[in-house]
């Protein structure tokens, strides 16, 4: 189901450049990286009633990390995605504050983009050695035919 | 098997120590009980299962590495879970044996291409035998131990040739 426009809209008029639309995934909202941790407590606390972060993700569209807060309305069965960019080798805020689910994924996401976490309780690696290159960016190579099998 | 119905009662029994260690040994190979993808369903809870039920010819699973004599490496092993495994592959008592169970384990698997795989666990730790198969079925499973029984069982006789031929 899908969460009213204008309702997202009022709920986040205090974060400016917030852009509300409605595309095939459904309403997007992107704010400034900046503003998330602020943006996500206004729309938990609204009467859209946004009590859970389903998912955090992380994309690489090429020019930048693209960062997907997936927000899930249980009493209202509505999904909302609140989507902000970051550089790479940029730094991503922690909003475990707001959402405590937040705190596996977000260090799943800065180990595998190449981000630097800042306030989180324990930014360390989640899934990965020390020294792993950031391996869901594009510039990392996966492994070409030869390699496999001269292994 | 057991020696007294094998030769009757009141029998004795002349036997080289170390044969005998090694008859014992290839009929109690226990596994860790270590499985780190789909593939330990089939090769170590099916196979510790009543429908194959591999109790019978002595293999069963510990749960800790000090009492364990085979490690099954049931999974894609990753640079991290690497250290693990090397880790609880020095915990096991001498002798071991280790059984790279399924594609990943072998080769690296459909997951080759990931730069975080490990192409296969004898980069990490001495194999033995190689199972096949996406995963492999219980019963190929079973005959890779069999395959280990005769390969502890062939050891003993070539450490003996080994001897005789030293002399």
């Amino acid at each position: 189901m899908l969460p009213d426009e204008t309702v997202v809209r009022t709920t986040l008029s205090g974060v400016t450049q917030a852009e509300v639309s409605t595309s095939t995934l459904g309403v997007v909202v992107r704010i400034p990286a900046d503003d998330a941790s602020s943006a996500l407590a206004a729309l938990k606390a609204s009467s859209l009633d946004f009590i859970m972060l389903v998912d955090l993700l992380g994309t690489d569209t090429g020019e930048e990390v693209e960062i997907t807060y997936h927000l899930r309305s249980l009493t209202r069965d509505e999904d909302l995605y609140v989507k902000c960019v970051l550089p790479y080798e940029g730094v991503l805020h922690s909003v475990w504050n707001v959402y405590a689910s937040a705190l596996l994924p977000e260090r799943e996401t800065a180990e595998l983009f190449g981000l630097t976490l800042a306030g989180h309780p324990n930014p360390a690696r989640l899934l990965t050695v020390d020294d792993t290159e950031p391996l869901l960016r594009r510039s990392v190579a996966i492994r070409t035919l030869e390699e496999v099998r001269d292994r | 098997m057991a020696l007294d119905k094998l030769m009757g009662e009141h029998s004795v029994a002349f036997v080289k120590s170390e044969q005998l260690f090694d008859w014992a040994r290839r009929n109690s190979l226990w596994y860790l009980a270590f499985g780190i993808a789909c593939c330990a369903i089939e090769g170590l809870m099916h196979a510790s299962g009543p429908r194959f039920d591999f109790d019978r010819m002595g293999v069963f699973f510990r749960a800790s590495p000090r009492q364990a004599d085979v490690m099954i490496v049931a999974g894609t092993v990753n640079r991290k879970m690497a250290e693990t495994v090397k880790l609880l592959y020095d915990q096991m008592p001498e002798p071991k044996w280790v059984v790279a169970m399924g594609a990943c384990a072998s080769t690296g698997g459909p997951f080759r291409e990931y730069p975080n795989v490990v192409l296969g666990v004898d980069k990490i730790v001495p194999v033995d035998v190689y199972i096949p198969g996406c995963p492999p079925r219980p019963e190929s499973v079973q005959y890779g131990f069999i395959q280990l029984q005769e390969k502890i069982k062939r050891q003993s006789e070539e450490r003996s040739a080994a001897r005789r031929n030293r002399r």
